[in-house]
């Protein structure tokens, strides 16, 4: 080991490093303990703590192993194999003393940063986690060398670190992808977004967030805003305040495109959703095709195969069209009204008296929103246990949950039936990067009514806030509402808010890129290399096979030389012709001398030929090699020119 | 039984690979690079990886993995170019005295930096660097003349993954003399002469024998030979051989008291250098002649370890 007071000292700071990373899979008691064993590791880098005796540190492991098991039902299969991880790697430092410990520690380690992604997905965190692995890799370097690279050196490797980033990205690119082996357990965390019950005042608290919900990329043109109705739940039951999604009521349909032939538009959009720790996603209309992750679910929804416990990407083909009945039942359950607002079963009386017909009774209702003093607002007062009553006849303030409460219980009680939708509305649109970008913020919920076996949906926010509608929810708020949610100073800021965007937008093409690629992305680059293959077939053919010649040529010359230089005796008698006639049991260097005999004018440069000859051969003289070679290059017509006399 | 086979053949594909000598120069041709021990915990690693990285279909995860697959196929390069281009060249090994450090001194010398070199020869063991020479010691147990056994140099720099290592087959001997022990008394050794002066008197019948093959020429008796047609020989007596104490004969000893007394002699040879006189030894794996000086004792000293 180079350094080993060095390497406890990274090591401790990575594991930091490694807890801080993990944080979500904690409890605080295990952040608790795993801190204080960290810090102990500190106080020993310093020298400040006497290391531990393996004793110790196995008592102390056992401690930890059975807090573990106690509280492992509470934690998950998951957070459980988390904090075994981390835990052992704790101690581990705490009792290194032999490399082949700090071997196994270096590779738990790794295996930590691999699962820490499980949590993290955002380009900042994941940098941090590189950092994390380059901080792991100097651990394993310090471990197999004796001393640190010189610069001289560093110079001549980096060049070869960087044939590192080629190889990684050829990999990524091309190396074949699966689908899931098997399933894995998933960490456990509290759900984002539409949860599955609204209140009066669930969406006004979700529309605070700036959160990304989730971005979509559309195959062809962007519908406008007043159609950008992204569905995520149906809320079919209602206690009398409370709207809830029916678990298990009726079966998936699955709509067919060829249902709709003529009056639907067909839209191809990809979503990539934040995780939600829920299953629902978020679509337009009625799906008709789907990534083979999703799964169908009841109202025309679709469902992710398992918890999105990260950011996923998929690909859905809908239909604007209204979405049909899909269960007989679905009728029946979306006309209880329960035996509460009695007020406003009198109002839904008179207004069907007046509007027998279900599509005039939408209009009238919309109507009674805009002929009354209803306001929008996202600070309604506080409604009691009949909330349909309270909000219709008291504070006649409210945000979209609120009217489209109200409407749908309007509606059951006028005998058609009706629910909740939640999902998201609209988003904002970024021409350049080509992406719709949809926040927590632009969290909505209306209304759907059955008539002739179709659900219709309908806006009652429409008739209160247009704008809401039509340019989002910025427009549609008062300023006091406004301030409210920007709220505090940071949210002002124009600086800060542009660089903010530029980051989401970084954000947007890294999940596209990194986190969005999966197989059929390695396809289309499959089918585009082909596609440029058969375009350029020709010129490809052609370079290559220049390069394969050239290449040739080149080994060719190579041998070529090779050959000439391991054999000096061969050169020496190509220089000079006459060596050939030689008796043959005449040395060379005898043949030399009495070819000075006969030619006194070469009688020196045969003498130096000779000598660096015999050197060459039998003292295997290198340099008296390359003098002879050069010697002979230099006087080449004097020599070729003996004996011909 | 597997094992001695696999030995032989790695043996003899060395033969083929290598040419014995004392220089070498590593290159392509005797440089065997493979994942160590680690390494494949490494690559277990990486599978394990990759395996999560489908399983919750997390690219992150698959790029870690690749990350560190790319580590790994780069390490195969930086492992095999901390040896390649080495040239190695070897000095002789002193003589020493049973007991002693033998030291095989390395002359390591290479373009481009290298690190963590470990050399092994039997039992001794080294690490060389680009700035530190290399010196494999080991103490020399018994007195003989010993082949230096094949030299290994091995690296798993930088990162411990990827071993490269290659076996050098040394042509190097080196001798182990006794220790030299003070003589108890008795002398174990006998002192004597092999050689007959004109003084002796070769006329006593006693002193006669029958020759025999690979008996030397100057002992014939030639005045004899008319006479007598079996050629005579002229016997050492030992009475004579006693009388001379330049000369050190070992007895036909075997065991723990054949070691004592080379030891013995070994020191006495060394007590006689030192008072330049001169000495000549006898012992079954050879004679030498009475002499002195540096050489003659270093000839003295190898009988005596070969004995």
């Amino acid at each position: 080991m180079l350094n080993q007071s060095r390497f406890i000292y990274l090591a401790t700071i990575l594991q930091l490093l490694l807890i801080l990373l993990m944080l979500p899979a904690w409890q605080w008691w295990s952040l608790g303990c795993f801190l204080l064993l960290n810090g102990l590791a500190f106080l020993q880098a310093f020298d400040k703590a006497p290391v531990l005796s393996l004793r110790l540190v196995n008592i102390l492991a056992a401690l930890c192993v059975v807090a573990l098991v106690l509280a492992g039902r509470q934690l998950g299969a998951m957070n459980f194999l988390m904090h075994i991880l981390v835990l052992s790697a704790l101690l581990r430092l705490l009792a290194l003393s032999k490399q082949k410990e700090a071997r196994q520690l270096v590779w738990v380690h790794y295996f930590i940063l691999g699962c820490s992604f499980l949590f993290h997905q955002s380009i900042a965190m994941a940098s941090l986690i590189l950092l994390a692995f380059v901080l792991n890799l100097l651990l394993q370097y310090l471990l197999f060398a004796v001393q640190m690279p010189s610069n001289r050196q560093l110079r001549a490797d980096s060049r070869f670190l960087l044939l590192l980033l080629p190889l990684w990205l050829g990999l990524f690119l091309l190396f074949p992808r699966l689908a899931p082996l098997w399933q894995l357990p998933s960490a456990q965390q509290a759900i984002t977004g539409l949860a599955n019950e609204i209140e009066p005042g669930t969406i006004e608290q979700l529309v605070q967030s700036n959160a990304t919900a989730f971005r979509v990329r559309f195959d062809g043109p962007l519908p406008p805003q007043s159609e950008r109705y992204w569905r995520a739940k149906v809320f079919e039951h209602f206690d009398g305040r409370r709207w809830s999604v029916q678990q298990g009521f009726h079966h998936p349909g699955r709509p067919r495109s060829r249902d709709y032939p003529n009056q639907a538009t067909e839209l191809r959009y990809q979503i990539i959703a934040e995780p939600s720790f829920q299953r629902s996603v978020f679509t337009l209309g009625v799906p008709t095709q789907w990534s083979p992750e999703l799964e169908a679910l009841p109202a025309a929804l679709l469902g992710y195969n398992r918890t999105i416990n990260q950011r996923i990407s998929y690909q859905i083909s809908s239909v604007t069209a209204a979405v049909p009945l899909t269960d007989v039942q679905e009728k029946h359950w979306n006309l209880l009204t329960g035996d509460h607002n009695p007020r406003s079963q009198q109002l839904a009386s008179v207004l069907l008296a007046n509007h027998p017909e279900p599509h005039d009774f939408a209009e009238a209702l919309l109507a009674y929103f805009r002929q009354h003093a209803f306001f929008y607002t996202l600070n309604p007062p506080p409604l009691g246990q009949n909330s349909v009553d309270d909000f219709l006849f008291q504070s006649r303030a409210g945000f979209c949950s609120h009217y489209a409460s109200a409407s749908a219980l309007l509606f059951r009680q006028a005998g058609i039936p009706a629910r909740v939708v939640g999902g998201y509305l609209g988003g904002d649109w970024y021409q350049e990067q080509h992406y719709l970008l949809v926040r927590q913020r632009d969290a909505h919920a209306w209304v759907e009514y059955l008539v002739d076996d179709v659900w219709h949906s309908l806006d009652p926010t429409a008739a209160i806030a247009p704008d809401r509608v039509l340019n989002g929810l910025d427009s549609a708020l008062s300023d006091a509402d406004m301030a409210f949610l920007t709220g505090g100073l940071f949210g002002q800021l124009p600086l800060l808010s542009q660089l903010r965007l530029q980051l989401l937008h970084l954000d947007y093409y890294w999940s596209v890129w990194v986190l969005g690629f999966n197989q059929q992305r390695q396809d289309a680059l499959w089918r585009s290399f082909t596609a440029f293959w058969q375009q350029w077939r020709q010129l490809l053919w052609l370079s290559l096979l220049i390069t394969l010649s050239l290449v040739l040529l080149a080994v060719a010359w190579c041998w070529h030389r090779r050959k000439k230089r391991c054999s000096v005796t061969e050169q020496l008698q190509k220089s000079i012709p006459d060596l050939a006639n030689k008796l043959p049991q005449q040395s060379i260097s005898k043949a030399l001398q009495s070819l000075a005999e006969q030619a006194p004018s070469q009688q020196m440069l045969l003498h130096r030929v000779q000598i660096l000859y015999e050197r060459s051969i039998f003292a295997s003289d290198q340099s008296a090699q390359q003098e002879l070679l050069r010697l002979l290059k230099q006087h080449r017509r004097q020599l070729t020119q003996l004996g011909k006399k | 039984m597997v094992r001695d086979k696999i030995s032989r053949m790695l043996q003899r594909w060395l033969a083929r690979k290598f040419t014995a000598s004392n220089d070498f120069q590593l290159n392509h041709g005797n440089l065997l690079v493979f994942p160590s021990r680690y390494g494949f915990w490494f690559a277990l690693l990486i599978l394990l990886l990759y395996l999560m990285g489908t399983n919750y279909q997390n690219n992150l995860i698959l790029l870690l993995a690749y990350l560190l697959l790319s580590v790994f196929l780069l390490c195969i390069w930086f492992a095999w170019r901390n040896l390649a281009a080495l040239q190695i060249r070897l000095q002789p090994p002193q003589a020493v005295f049973a007991g002693q450090q033998l030291r095989l001194q390395l002359d390591i010398t290479a373009e481009h930096p290298f690190q963590a070199v470990q050399c092994t020869s039997g039992p001794a063991k080294a690490s060389a660097s680009s700035d530190q020479p290399v010196c494999l010691q080991w103490t020399a147990a018994k007195r003989g003349y010993y082949p230096v056994t094949s030299l290994q140099l091995q690296s798993d720099y930088p990162l411990g993954i990827i071993r490269c290592w290659t076996y050098l087959p040394v042509q190097l001997h080196y001798w182990v003399y006794p220790t030299p022990l003070s003589p108890v008394t008795p002398q174990c050794w006998q002192a004597g002469t092999p050689e007959i002066g004109p003084r002796s008197s070769t006329e006593h019948p006693e002193q006669l024998k029958a020759y025999q093959q690979g008996d030397p020429i100057k002992r014939l008796h030639w005045k004899r030979l008319a006479r007598q047609p079996d050629v005579p020989v002229i016997r050492i007596s030992e009475q004579q051989a006693k009388q001379d104490p330049r000369w050190l004969l070992v007895p036909p000893l075997q065991g723990e008291a054949l070691e004592q007394c080379l030891s013995e002699i070994c020191h006495q040879l060394l007590e006689l250098e030192a008072k330049q006189m001169e000495y000549g030894l006898q012992s079954p794996a050879g004679d030498v002649t009475l002499g002195q000086g540096a050489h003659h004792l270093q000839q003295c000293l190898q009988k005596l370890a070969l004995c």
